[in-house]
């Protein structure tokens, strides 16, 4: 009998692992689609009326993206079957095997509890509760009901992405009115000609992983009128805010106005021809069309003090 | 459902292991650092 004993090779200890480590851990958590959440939430925390301490402020900014990026986390644990199967997601971190599924679930259920408590203690329990409205609802509502179930679910499940903006509007004034509902409005009408634009183009991907996407189930055509249709309502909800009088025709209304009038052609383009570049072309402007509202809102606030 | 890659040796292991204990650690010192800021901060004013 040969002997069995068992050789141990500790793995050596390196910057390069550790860093590495850090990136496949970072990148759990969707950094570019934080960034959107990160800057909407920013906008309700500034254009709230009150006042929070700079620092709080930062930290209620920080706990709503790492919120984010936990219920991101979180998806991707729940999602590598099907991340593993679309072209667009199988670099991701659990199906690539950089981060085990079991690593990856516990990573987002820590940073989902940590993020609702800071914002709790940075700010009031409002804000906290909001926040872990919406972790809860991407997470059991979006993540493991809808998305394999409707070609509805980005329509309802957007309401996640929706919410940022409230979040940081709660965190300043500790209620909800009327202009943080305009922006989760907003944001909500705007969720889907966003991602059905991606979806058109990715539509094998999808098809292929199982998922129910609008293209998928009902058909291109179908999917190019419900983008146009979602275009058509969303461009005048941007302009709620001038009709409640709190923002200004010419810091925000009239500029708001002229770049949906631009999204509404793009979304015309895509109606007549859902090719690649015309999609990709609104998919990226869709992402630009809500930064740029949002500015508007930021620079009509700051223009007003 | 299917499987993700497990890893294949041990070195492998022990890297993803170390990885999820510098995240762990990471994710506890952040709480930490922010506990105490926001205790001055709201003490401060």
């Amino acid at each position: 009998m040969s002997d069995t004993s068992i050789e141990i090779k500790a793995a050596a200890p390196t910057a390069a692992s550790a860093s590495q480590a850090i990136r496949d851990y970072v990148s759990l958590l969707k950094p570019r689609v934080m960034s959107l959440v990160v800057f909407t939430g920013f906008a309700g925390l500034y254009l709230a009326p009150g006042e929070l301490n700079a620092g709080l402020a930062a930290i209620a900014v920080l706990c709503i993206a790492i919120g984010a990026g936990a219920s991101g986390a979180i998806n991707m644990w729940y999602d590598r079957d099907i991340d593993a199967v679309m072209t667009r997601t199988r670099g991701r971190p659990i199906p690539a095997g950089k981060v085990g599924a079991d690593e990856a679930l516990a990573f987002g259920v820590i940073l989902s509890g940590m993020s609702v408590m800071i914002m709790g203690l940075a700010t009031n329990w409002v804000a906290a509760a909001l926040l872990a409205a919406t972790i809860g609802f991407y997470v059991f509502i979006y993540t493991m009901w809808l998305k394999r179930r409707t070609p509805q679910n980005i329509v309802i499940g957007g309401a996640s992405g929706a919410l940022p903006p409230v979040i940081g509007w709660a965190a300043v004034t500790g209620d909800v009115t009327a202009l943080p509902l305009v922006m989760f409005l907003i944001i909500f009408m705007w969720t889907p000609p966003h991602f059905w634009a991606l979806s058109l183009y990715r539509s094998g991907d999808y098809e292929a992983a199982g998922v129910p996407m609008l293209p998928v189930v009902s058909g291109r055509r179908e999917t190019q009128k419900q983008i146009l249709i979602y275009t058509l309502l969303l461009v005048p909800i941007t302009l709620l805010p001038v009709a409640f009088e709190t923002v200004g025709m010419l810091t925000y209304g009239l500029p708001a106005a002229a770049f949906g009038l631009v999204f509404i052609l793009s979304a015309w383009k895509v109606f007549r021809d859902a090719s690649e570049k015309n999609c990709r072309r609104l998919f990226g402007f869709s992402i630009l069309y809500l930064f740029v509202l949002f500015t508007l809102l930021i620079i009509d606030q700051a223009a007003g003090v | 459902m299917s499987e993700e890659q497990k890893p294949s040796t041990r070195e492998e292991l022990y890297t993803r292991k170390r990885g999820k204990n510098l995240a762990i650690l990471a994710c506890i010192a952040v709480f930490a650092i922010l506990f105490y800021v926001i205790t001055i901060l709201r003490m401060g004013g």
